[in-house]
Parts: structure tokens; C-alpha cells; sequence
């Protein structure tokens, strides 16, 4: 019996029909506030609604949870008479988005500092925080992804957060959980300030022991994902008249991080900026500290830290910066 | 590259097989050289530094089987010899070296420390492979074959892993038929047969969840009941029945979709009504390459009685070092022996006494009775240790009496009015981290019907002759590959290719051999 090319064809068109059911399950979800997105939500709203009510030309601070945590706009602000707002929230958004926020709000004249997790340079990005995030409050940006992008999505989207997203729809709220305590800990600059040595949990989380380790493995020598996007990005505040620096992340020292491997990883990355011809401010080096100076995470300092941390950046930021208005 | 991952599924097999499909068939040198080189990524993806090691052994082999074709007299002896002890060394070396110096140290109760070597995956089923083939060129002279062809059968890529472990007579013409290429029947096919053993491969990775709980928990000093242990031991049966048959399936489909046609290897071995049938069953490349190349070398039959059980247990126990440089995989063999020999007597006893036991009922109890011994035999396969497959068996077979778990069976009236009066113990066995039992139980209920009711796939598509050989016992089901096969399939592709996206793929347990 010989095999018809009617079954030949209707197995790519089953194929198709998985992803345009999966597809369709994001659809009928749009909207869903889920519980675990809710945080970064509310992070990323306060953060606008701060950047909004300050006028041009600002310094936006921009990053994940990194930034959120280990520079202080205010102290900024104070040293240099320059307007400065916080503008980084959580790295599992992604660099697209965390990007795509900036653009948002980024006004001509003004000027964006970048300080990015080193996981932003390597491949394997998790988008977990990301995908759970647009399905429950970005529709907009999810409508107005590529088909492609929203098949990749629909491919990688858990059964467990669809079958979340449908309860919630179907009205089953999830229970809403007692807020991290630096959820809504933030003052009128978009600083975190619940992140004091005196708040730190105890004892430490385990990321702490576990060390930082994404410089160890070294990062991809050749232009990735990350790098793409920043060219974009480069190029979009290029042509917006918006000014373009960046720094290094404030990571747990180790001293593996001497090692050839990690500085060959830092050296790329220093090395791509410049090539695009943005300012790197401050070495990676002086942003690797002791674990003591970090609050519950690796990437994440202590207030106290992050105040001495910026207070060390303002020098090497003040020449970049027009003159107060 | 696991044949469910990611890059095999996206990247791989789509370039693999469309640029087969489109050279043109008159370019037999270039197809071939295509597939070998395609073999040798895939091969290599693993670890680049052991593709020398395989092409090492294939030019080695070559020489020595050209040698054996071309020199006379007393030479094709000697040379079968030297193939055979570079081979055996070769896998000896690199799969039974630690396991040697520990052996020894235990003899001489010293610490001879541990090389550092890595297994290189698939050593030894291109070592069998190959040894097949010297001895047939040794067997027979007129046995030749192209430097290229040989190289193609030997490495490619659906049996280089995990077999099946094919002979070159099966292989090697199909190269020169007008069925080797990409057609709508072969690939047709092909896909369905791979998309199966997809399926199957799910199948064992739920299983696998529950084996791994109580193995693992035996191994860490977890508390057992009897119920856990048979929880564990019937779901790592199952997890290595659904995971070699998947392997099959895809190995069978994968090699179909390029128009080669493989041996049966896996016939539903927990149907068997004995371990004698079971064997002819269960990997079937297997136990033919250890039935023709071992068993009858050291006489097999025709050396008397007692020497026919010595054979068999010895080709037991090569069995199970084959699958394992441990005491566990020796015991395991040495079980199956004793199982074939008992089963030889029976035999024996049945025709001396002329009973007959072809009536259904006793033929449910064979095989009932089969997949209990055999379930048994795994454990000592899947135990890290001979301490945890001891405490496995002596729960499994209430040694110390009849055990449940605490927190499944709560306080109450079945517990307490029935249960504890009948003797039954409870112990607490939160380590094993088993939790929803009803679910367990009920996976397990459906794999087992899975096994025991419902035709294999190669009884299932048998009227588009997925095999080399015939598919000889009837089914009550085939499926037709028409639109809705083909939607369900092709829906089916997607859910597994979400799955590879999301997570890394669990690899087959036959790779590790």
C-alpha cells in the first residue's frame, strides 16, 4: 500500500494547526493579571509615571533589577543639578522590551544610561518573566509582534501559565500574595529603598552563595541576539537626538573573575560599545563588590552600597551630561 | 544530538534529509559521501574530539576485512583475530577500564584510584557492528563491500547511537536500489513511524518521573514501603520498555525517511508468554548478534546438555556487561541466564510430560509471570548500587513484611479497621517525594494496558511494510495514512517540538550503552 500525498500534506498543516491553536490560546488570555507578572507591572508603571512628570532633558537610568537596585537617581540628581529618574526594572523582560520601554519614554535631548546584566550579551535568554508579562499586561506590544515572534511564543508558553491565563479569564483571580517588600519601595526618583542593610533577609538568600557566575563561562565572542538589538537601539537614539552611555552591572566579586575567560567576556563587551561609539563609564571591575554589599541576589547591592557605587559613577558621568537647565 | 531535541528536530533532520532528497539520484558517490558526512555531525555534535576515534575504527576494520578478502591461506584467520582484539580492547579500554581497576582493588583491597575516561557514546554498538561484519567476511569471502558503503552502514546516523545493530547484508544492497532516496512512500512513512516513537518517548518520561522518585530515594536512604517499591519497579519497567521502543521506532523511521529499510527490533516483549520468547523480543539485533556471534561460537546447542546452560549463561553474562561496566548490569545478566535456563527445563518437562499450555489462561499467566520476573531483573538494572537493588527486592517482595505508604493511606476507616489488623505496616516515606499516588498508579494502569492491549507500531502501519522482514502476527488495528492521520500526526510534531523548545530532552537509556 503506498503511502498518499494527501497524509504527506496534512502533516504540515497539522503542524500549522498546533501553532495557530497555541496562538489562539494567548489570544483568549490577552489581559490576564496573573500574580506572578503583577510586581514587575506595578515596578514598570511607577517607573513611567515618575519618568512622565519629569521634564526634558532627564537621565534615565536604564537596566534590569540591577540598575533598579545599584544606582540611585537621586544622588545623581543632587550632585550633578541634572534631572535623573530610575528607570530600570527587572532583566527577565528581556533587552527588546526593556529597550522598546526606553524608547517609549526617551525624549529628544535626553540622556540614557545603560547598565545591563552580562546575561544580556549571551544567548539562552529565559522568557519566562517576559511572556508572562506581555500575555497579562502588554497586549499592545504582543499585537504588534511579527507572526513568527508569536509562534515562537506560543511554542515556548508553558501549559501551566495558559491554563493560569484561562482560569483568571474565566474569572478565578489568583490569590494575590503578600508583595515582595520592595514591590511599591520606591521614592520619587524610581530608587529602590527597601533595600537597606538593615532589611536584608536573613539569612541570605542562596544566589548569594551560589556566586555570579555568568562572567565565568565567558560570553559569546560574536555578534548575538543582545547585540543586535542594542545596534537598533543605538541607531534609534541616534536619530532622536537622545544620548546614549553605559556602565557595568554591579556583580558579587569573585576571584575567578580575574581569570582570563571572564576579562576576555568584559573586554568584548567594552570593546562593543565602543565600537558603536557609546561612552563606557567606569571598568567592570569597579562594579564587582563584596558579597557583604549585596542585598538578596547577586546582581542586587544594598542601599547603602548603591549609594557609594553611584557616588564613584557621578564623576566619570558629569562630563557627559549638558549643563543643568 | 538526541533525536527529540531541539536542534535534531529543527535544524538536523530537516537539512539532512532535504538535501539528500535533492541531489540527484545518479550522483550515488555524493549522496552517500552526504549522509556519512551528516553522520559524523551528528556524531560529533556530542563530543568533536571522539569523531577520530570512529573514523579510526572504521579504517581499521576496513584494512582488516579488505586484508581478509585479499590474502590466502592461513592470513583471514589471523587477521579476524587482530580485528577482534583491536575491537575488544578498543571498547575494553574505554567502557571496562574503571571498572577492572576496581575489581581489582577489591581483591587486593587497595585503592587503585579511577581513570579519567569518558565513554564514547555509541562505542559499542559500532564495535558490534563492525565485529558482525569481520566475522561474516571471515565466514565468507565473497562478502565485500565499498569503502564508502561500508562507511555508511556503519555510521548511519539513525542506528550509530542505539542501534538497531544491523549486518551489513541487510544494509549494504539497499545502497544500490532504486529505493534508497527520498520518495513519498519512504518519507510518508518514515515520518509516521518517527512521530510514534515521539509519542513513545512521552510515555517514558512519565514513567520515568516515578521511577526516578523511588530509586533515587532508595539511593539516598529514602524510606521504602512494598507499595513504593512496586510503584518504582513497574515504572521503570515501563519507562524502558516505552523509551527503547520509541528509540526503535525513530531509529526504524528515521532511516526509512532515506529509503533504507531496518530490522525489527522490538516486538512487545512484555507479551511474552516465557523469558525464552521474551529474549526474541526485546531487542532483537541484540540477542541476534549475541544468539549468532557468541552463543553458537562457544557451541550453543550441539555441545550436550550441560554445556548448551553453560553457554547460555555465559552469553547472559556478556549480555549484561554489554549494557553496563557495573556488578549490577553482571547480575542482572547472570538473573536473565538462570531465568533461560529454568525456562530450557521447563521446556523439557512440558514435552516429556506432552502438556499442552497454548489455552489463553495459561497463556495470560506466561505472561504475566514473564513481565514480573523481568520487572524483578530490572531493578538490579537500574539501581545504582547492589545495596539499593537489595533494598528494593527485599521490599518489593516484603521480606520484613508488608508495607505502606504513611501518608498516602491516612487515619481512617479502611487503615485502621482492616488494614492494620491484616498485619499491614506503615512507614513514612515523604523522601521519596511521590506525590499524588492516585496519579501514579493511574499512569501506570494506562501504560500497562498500553503494552499488554495494543498492537506495536509496526503491526499498525504492517500493510505499508515498515520493516525489513515481513510482519508475521496479525493486528486487530491498522491505520491508514490518509487527512486525519496526517493532522493528528502533524499536531502531534508540534506539542513535541514545544516540548523540546521548553525543556531539555531526557536522553534514551540505551545511549548510555
Amino acid at each position: 500500500m503506498s503511502v498518499p500525498w494527501r497524509f504527506i500534506l496534512a502533516l504540515p498543516c497539522g503542524f500549522l494547526l498546533g501553532v495557530g491553536f497555541f496562538v489562539a490560546m494567548l489570544y483568549t488570555q490577552l489581559g490576564a493579571d496573573t500574580q506572578s507578572s503583577r510586581w514587575t507591572y506595578e515596578i514598570v508603571q511607577k517607573k513611567q509615571a515618575i519618568a512622565a512628570k519629569v521634564s526634558s532633558p532627564r537621565l534615565l537610568l536604564v537596566g534590569g533589577s540591577s540598575g533598579l537596585f545599584g544606582l540611585d537617581a537621586r544622588i545623581i540628581e543632587e550632585e550633578t543639578g541634572y534631572r535623573a529618574v530610575n528607570f530600570s526594572s527587572h532583566a527577565g523582560l528581556g533587552l527588546d522590551y526593556i529597550l522598546y520601554l526606553a524608547e517609549k519614554t526617551a525624549r529628544p535631548g535626553d540622556t540614557i544610561l545603560l547598565s545591563l546584566e552580562y546575561e544580556f550579551f549571551e544567548s539562552g535568554f529565559s522568557y519566562d518573566v517576559y511572556d508572562d508579562y506581555l500575555l497579562a499586561h502588554d497586549p499592545v506590544y504582543f499585537r504588534q509582534l511579527s507572526w513568527l515572534e508569536k509562534a515562537q511564543m506560543a511554542t515556548r508558553v508553558s501549559f501551566t501559565r495558559i491554563q493560569r491565563g484561562w482560569s483568571i479569564k474565566r474569572g478565578k483571580p489568583e490569590k494575590t500574595r503578600p508583595h515582595a517588600p520592595y514591590a511599591d519601595a520606591l521614592n520619587d526618583y524610581g530608587d529602590e529603598i527597601n533595600n537597606a542593610v538593615a532589611n536584608r533577609p536573613t539569612p541570605p538568600p542562596r544566589d548569594l552563595e551560589r556566586m555570579a557566575d555568568p562572567l565565568l563561562q565567558g560570553l559569546p565572542s560574536g555578534p548575538n541576539d543582545g547585540a543586535a538589538a542594542l545596534k537598533a537601539f543605538f541607531a534609534w537614539a541616534k536619530a532622536n537626538h537622545v544620548t546614549v552611555l553605559a556602565t557595568f552591572p554591579n556583580i558579587i566579586y569573585h576571584p575567578e573573575y580575574d581569570q582570563a575567560n571572564a576579562r576576555q567576556a568584559v573586554e568584548a563587551i567594552t570593546d562593543f560599545y565602543k565600537s558603536q561609539g557609546i561612552p563606557v563609564l567606569g571598568t567592570a571591575r569597579a562594579a564587582m563588590l563584596p558579597a557583604d554589599q549585596f542585598f538578596n541576589t547577586y546582581y542586587h547591592l544594598t542601599k547603602e552600597a548603591a549609594e557609594v557605587r553611584t557616588r564613584r559613577l557621578v564623576p566619570e558621568l558629569r562630563p557627559y551630561l549638558p549643563p543643568a537647565p | 544530538m538526541l533525536f527529540s531535541s531541539w536542534n535534531f528536530l529543527v535544524y538536523f533532520l530537516p537539512a539532512t534529509v532535504l538535501v539528500f532528497a535533492l541531489i540527484p539520484f545518479r550522483w550515488e558517490i555524493i549522496r552517500k559521501t552526504w549522509l556519512i558526512a551528516a553522520s559524523f555531525v551528528f556524531y560529533g555534535y556530542w563530543k568533536l574530539e571522539y569523531v577520530p576515534l570512529l573514523a579510526g575504527s572504521i579504517l581499521a576494520n576496513y584494512a582488516v576485512a579488505e586484508g581478509m578478502v585479499r590474502a590466502s591461506a592461513r592470513w583471514p584467520r589471523l587477521l579476524l583475530t587482530l580485528g577482534l582484539v583491536l575491537n575488544l580492547l578498543l571498547l575494553g579500554y574505554f567502557k571496562y577500564t574503571n571498572f577492572a581497576v576496581n575489581f581489582l582493588g577489591w581483591i587486593t583491597q587497595s585503592n587503585l584510584g579511577n581513570f579519567n575516561i569518558i565513554l564514547p557514546l555509541a562505542i559499542s554498538f559500532f564495535t558490534f557492528t563492525q565485529i558482525s561484519y569481520l566475522v561474516d567476511v571471515y565466514r565468507d569471502r565473497t562478502v565485500h563491500a565499498r569503502f564508502l558503503d561500508y562507511t555508511l552502514f556503519v555510521v548511519l546516523f539513525p542506528h550509530l547511537i542505539a542501534g538497531p545493530i544491523v549486518r551489513h547484508w541487510e544494509i549494504i544492497p539497499q545502497f544500490a536500489t532504486r529505493e534508497f532516496h527520498v520518495s513519498r512512500d519512504n518519507f510518508g512513512l518514515g515520518m509516521a513511524l518517527f512521530l510514534f516513537g515521539l509519542i513513545k518517548k512521552y510515555l517514558a518520561d512519565t514513567a520515568a518521573l516515578y521511577a526516578d522518585c523511588v530509586y533515587n530515594g532508595a539511593a539516598h536512604g529514602a524510606v521504602l514501603s512494598t507499595f513504593d517499591s512496586w510503584i518504582g519497579t513497574l515504572a521503570f519497567a515501563l519507562q524502558i520498555y516505552f523509551d527503547f521502543s520509541s528509540y526503535s521506532d525513530m531509529a526504524i523511521g528515521l532511516a526509512r525517511m532515506l529509503g533504507i529499510k531496518f530490522p525489527f527490533n522490538f516486538d512487545s516483549p512484555y507479551r511474552a508468554t516465557s523469558i525464552i520468547v521474551f529474549w526474541e523480543r526485546w531487542h532483537r539485533t541484540l540477542t541476534r548478534f549475541l544468539r549468532e556471534y557468541v552463543y553458537y561460537t562457544l557451541g550453543g546447542n550441539r555441545c550436550g546438555h550441560v554445556r548448551q546452560m553453560f553457554n547460555i549463561m555465559a552469553t547472559m553474562l556478556l549480555s549484561g556487561l554489554w549494557h553496563g561496566a557495573g556488578w549490577t548490569f553482571v547480575l542482572w545478566g547472570a538473573l536473565h541466564g538462570v531465568y533461560i535456563i529454568i525456562n530450557h527445563q521447563w521446556r523439557l518437562l512440558l514435552a516429556r510430560l506432552k502438556w499442552s499450555l497454548e489455552h489463553w489462561a495459561w497463556r495470560a499467566a506466561g505472561v504475566l509471570f514473564t513481565f514480573f520476573l523481568v520487572s524483578l531483573a530490572w531493578t538490579f538494572f537500574r539501581a545504582p548500587r547492589i545495596d539499593v537493588a537489595e533494598k528494593m527486592l527485599s521490599s518489593l517482595l516484603a521480606l520484613h513484611g508488608v508495607s505502606l505508604p504513611d501518608q498516602w493511606f491516612a487515619h481512617g476507616a479502611l487503615r485502621d479497621n482492616l488494614l492494620v489488623p491484616l498485619g499491614f505496616q506503615f512507614v513514612p516515606t515523604q523522601a521519596l517525594n511521590i506525590k499524588h499516588y492516585e496519579n501514579a498508579l493511574a499512569n501506570i494502569a494506562i501504560l500497562l494496558l498500553v503494552c499488554w492491549g495494543m498492537p506495536n507500531t509496526q503491526q499498525i502501519l504492517s500493510r505499508y511494510h515498515p520493516i525489513l522482514e515481513p510482519v508475521t502476527r496479525p493486528s486487530w488495528f491498522h491505520l491508514k495514512l490518509g487527512v486525519g492521520t496526517g493532522l493528528v500526526l502533524g499536531f502531534i510534531f508540534y506539542l513535541v517540538l514545544r516540548n523540546a523548545y521548553a525543556s531539555e530532552p531526557s536522553p534514551f537509556i540505551y545511549f548510555n550503552f
